[in-house]
């Protein structure tokens, strides 16, 4: 390895305290101002002006304080004033405002011709889109974003299942969160946790299941550090497959093998059981017990008797659970022994580790029921919570459910009573949504990707505000395979080229963040506004505009389901005189704010499963607030903290005090459903030795296609690398920084080791970060995925380590 | 060679902790930087991986330390050097048909 030369190890230390020191007082790349300072006591200069927006990045849903001079972003705060964040930031966020200003910013709409992308104007990139959903509107297919504003998202689901009758709509969140929504709704009948991130200040144990807060969600894992600094006692167990920067913090750290925590949440049941030591009174009140069908698997299960349910956990025993997760006997009696003590306050947090899993609906219903058995529910720091990766996962894919089997509001559409009202509230014919719920993500792009000769039944894909070429398992089979298919004809909006621009026919450059209003949902239910506030540099244009734009050619062309009952396009503004605005037309886009009109439009469907929202203007004033949100007598609107308790949740019927008023059982009751421990679909055999595991990193926010356009974080963490542990490196003569191929079953990558690094697997496993387009992991990652889902497993799948001279 | 920016939590302001911070100022790998509270930043410069592991295992060790979070790792030179950003004006179309420099197995 070489040496570094003076003049870059200096600037990388200089970029290192400013990092550092951002994070204790302030101080980045940009003008960054000190969080005490924010909010009223911002320094409004000459020509500088502050607003709030929650940050681009995470679930988390941070507030900062965004410094505007002269057109441009120029500082970024902590926001005081948000409940969220107290002001703190986490490196991404003190840098957030510094995604706007890469120097590869797509400005004008690119069409392939003749194999090279040219120029084009606006007006013939939505004619071409316009004209090949005409000719073939049910194999167009609309794959989205938990990224995408609430705005946007209702837009291209009323688009498509509304006005196209199509249901080919799906976002990047089924591959991130979906095990999370069929968790929550097998468990409660409703998606999303019922507490919130007070939880996090009150509990006395955390736990986290397969989970690495203190990288990826770091502000929030602060809110538990802080209280430490303070002297408070909060135990922090971390269950995982590899030591991260959260084991570091943890008073104990339990590895287990990939998938070893369906055992371990079998086998704390089984221990609550066998001891007689769960909450009997809370179970006999509040809980059902639930198995899957044997014919046809369903979310909704069937009943079985508690006698059953101890049949059926009666084999998990610590032992066997050791022996199928590696956690030894005494720690799952320890972590049983913590649960069965109602006195402490447990928290358990989770995210990819438990979602991207194909047991991940099992596994999620499984901890909800370890939480429900032992009563550890429903009071401030009991809860179980899982976190989201992307800003508006909750608020845009799980609440607007543009999932390709939902409807807005929580509605279905499978059901007939559920189409028959949403096309009552969008004035559209009888008949208009279709009743077979649409292509997943994985079904979608695998259609996309094989001929139209073997059945490959989508022919056009429009991708907004998300990168699909880096980020879907398996790529050469479900992207790349996408080359040479002269019939397949992909359009990609963003704001900067992506894997996923290389392989697109149609590239539109699209506005991101204060570039346009927005509304995100974060990942404890809190509704989050924000204004424009600077210019979209060149041609570059909001996201619900485009889709807008698309709708009215296809109005313009004759389409009939872009009429309303009255004729009138199914997206039609009108000012106080009654005269229709043409927001089609970007010069007029912003004359009236459309994301109220469409946010209010949104909004009365909000009510079919109590997640009620406010007035958009509510959302004006507030950092955000979390649903339900209820009008008060003086008509002041109070959000709800914690659902389903009678001392906060106002649909709490008299009298109780939880109530699961969406049971899927309608009795009130949560289920604690029983769920077999079965393996994982690919294990290491003598061909392919090792567990791979992929994930994310603390300087680059998923695929990095805005963190690596941030110098200090990219100077930061340049590459992606592998993991590995020092015994198996040795094992293969392989030294650090050495340059292997990693392969799987379906392909293969290049990358730099690291030994024993950030974060440390044990021998026979290793870990690859998937923010780097140059060495692409998910070219090997699995396919396979969670049967109610549909989300694929990341976390887990058989590779091996090859030296790059004895691969070739 | 790492270089790693870190954030320093005490169990009191940073003023009342003079035995860690004497210890810190008696590492030469370790440079301070600004504080507030409870938090303290530095930088640690080191020759080896492992080298920067054990003042990392060291600082946590001080007295009245309750965390240490990093905030940026120099992970390798060389390939800092390689793999930056993509540069250039707006991105044109030639530079769009170029694409990044993905690897296909």
């Amino acid at each position: 390895m070489k040496t570094l030369n003076t003049d870059r190890r200096q600037l990388m230390k200089t970029a290192a305290m400013a990092a550092a020191g951002s994070l204790v007082t302030g101080g980045v790349s940009l003008p960054v101002v000190n969080a005490d300072q924010a909010v009223g006591e911002l320094p409004a200069g000459e020509g500088l002006s502050w607003n709030k927006a929650p940050c681009r990045f995470c679930g988390t849903g941070c507030h900062v304080q965004v410094g505007v001079e002269n057109g441009r972003v120029v500082a970024i705060a902590g926001d005081k004033a948000a409940d969220v964040n107290k002001g703190l930031l986490c490196v991404k966020g003190y840098h957030v405002g510094g995604i706007l200003y890469g120097n590869d910013r797509l400005t004008k709409p690119l069409l392939r011709k003749d194999g090279k992308l040219v120029e084009i104007e606006w007006d013939e990139a939505l004619d071409v889109i316009a004209q090949r959903i005409m000719k073939s509107p049910e194999t167009f297919a609309f794959y989205g974003s938990g990224q995408w504003t609430i705005p946007e998202g209702y837009a291209a689901q009323k688009f498509m299942k509304g006005g196209l009758s199509n249901n080919h709509i799906d976002p990047n969140a089924r591959l991130c969160m979906a095990s999370a929504v069929t968790g929550f709704i097998a468990t409660y009948g409703v998606d999303e946790p019922a507490g919130c991130y007070q939880d996090l200040d009150e509990c006395d144990v955390l736990i986290t299941w397969g989970n690495n807060p203190a990288e990826m969600h770091p502000v929030l894992f602060s809110r538990v550090t802080d209280r430490r600094s303070r002297g408070e006692k909060v135990t922090i167990i971390d269950i995982g497959t590899r030591r991260t920067r959260t084991t570091d913090a943890a008073d104990d750290y339990l590895e287990m093998k990939p998938h070893g925590d369906v055992a371990i949440a079998l086998g704390i049941m089984h221990l609550l059981i066998e001891n007689d030591n769960y909450d009997k009174s809370f179970v006999e009140k509040h809980c059902n017990f639930r198995a899957l069908e044997a014919a046809t698997p369903t979310l909704k299960g069937e009943a079985i008797t508690e006698d059953e349910y101890r049949k059926r956990i009666a084999k998990y025993t610590p032992e066997l659970v050791e022996e199928l997760s590696g956690v030894p006997a005494e720690k799952i009696r320890m972590l049983a022994g913590l649960f069965a003590n109602r006195d402490r306050r447990i928290t358990s947090l989770w995210c990819m580790g438990m979602n991207q899993h194909t047991m991940g609906t099992a596994v999620n219903s499984l901890v909800h029921g370890v939480h429900l058995m032992s009563g550890h529910f429903g009071r401030p720091g009991d809860a179980p919570t899982s976190l989201t990766g992307q800003p508006s996962a909750c608020g845009t894919v799980r609440e607007v459910g543009t999932l390709a089997h939902a409807l807005p509001g929580g509605r279905l559409v499978a059901k007939e009573d559920h189409r028959q009202q949403c096309e009552e509230f969008w004035n559209l014919r009888a008949g208009s949504i279709q009743g077979v719920p649409g292509y997943h993500t994985v079904k979608m792009f695998e259609q996309f990707t094989k001929p139209t000769s073997e059945g490959g039944d989508i022919t056009t894909m429009f991708v907004q505000v998300t990168n699909p070429g880096q980020t879907l398992p398996n790529l050469n089979k479900l992207f790349n395979s996408k080359q040479g298919l002269e019939d397949k004809f992909l359009i990609v909006s963003d704001v900067y080229p992506t894997a996923s621009t290389e392989l697109a026919d149609l590239i539109l450059p699209a506005a991101m963040w204060v570039e346009k209003n927005g509304v995100y949902g974060n990942s404890e239910r809190r509704t989050q506004q924000w204004f424009k506030m600077v210019d979209p540099p060149g041609d570059a244009r909001d996201d619900t505009w485009m889709t807008i734009a698309i709708a009215r050619k296809l109005f313009d062309l004759g389409h009939e389901g872009m009429k309303d009952n009255d004729g009138e396009f199914i997206f039609s503004v009108k000012d106080e005189t009654g005269k229709e605005i043409p927001i089609w037309e970007f010069e007029h886009y912003y004359d009236t704010n459309v994301d109220k009109h469409l946010f209010e439009e949104y909004r009365q469907f909000t009510t079919m499963k109590h997640k009620n929202l406010a007035p958009y203007d509510e959302y004006v004033k507030a950092r955000g607030l979390r649903w339900p949100v209820v009008e008060q007598d003086d008509g002041s609107w109070r959000e709800t903290r914690f659902r389903f308790s009678a001392f906060d949740d106002p649909f709490v019927s008299e009298g109780q005090e939880f109530e699961f008023y969406h049971s899927t059982s309608q009795d009130g009751r949560a289920q604690i459903w029983f769920h077999d421990y079965t393996p994982p679909p690919e294990q290491p055999d003598q061909e392919y030795p090792f567990w791979l595991c992929t994930g994310r990193v603390l300087e680059h926010w998923h695929t990095g296609t805005m963190t690596r356009r941030l110098s200090p974080l990219n100077r930061a963490m340049p590459t992606a690398y592998i993991e590995m542990n020092p015994q198996d490196a040795k094992a293969a003569n392989i030294r650090q920084g050495e340059t292997v191929v990693i392969e799987t079953r379906r392909g293969k990558t290049e990358l730099p080791v690291w030994i024993d690094g950030r974060g440390r697997p044990p021998a026979g496993s290793v870990f690859v970060p998937f923010f780097d387009e140059t060495k692409l992991i998910n070219d090997c990652t699995l396919d396979e995925h969670d049967p109610f889902s549909k989300q694929p497993d990341y976390k887990k799948c058989a590779a091996r380590i090859v030296k790059k001279t004895a691969a070739g | 060679m790492p270089i790693s920016g870190l954030v320093i939590t005490f169990d009191s302001p940073v003023d009342q902790c003079t035995e860690a911070i004497d210890a810190l100022n008696a590492m030469t790998e370790v440079e301070i930087g600004n504080q507030a509270e409870h938090k303290l930043a530095i930088v640690v410069e080191t020759e080896s991986k492992e080298h920067d592991r054990k003042i990392w295992e060291s600082v946590q060790q001080l007295p009245q330390v309750t965390d240490v979070a990093i905030a940026m790792v120099a992970f390798d030179e060389e390939i800092a050097r390689e793999r930056a950003p993509k540069a250039g004006a707006s991105c044109t179309a030639e530079q769009c048909s170029i694409g990044g420099s993905r690897q296909h197995s």
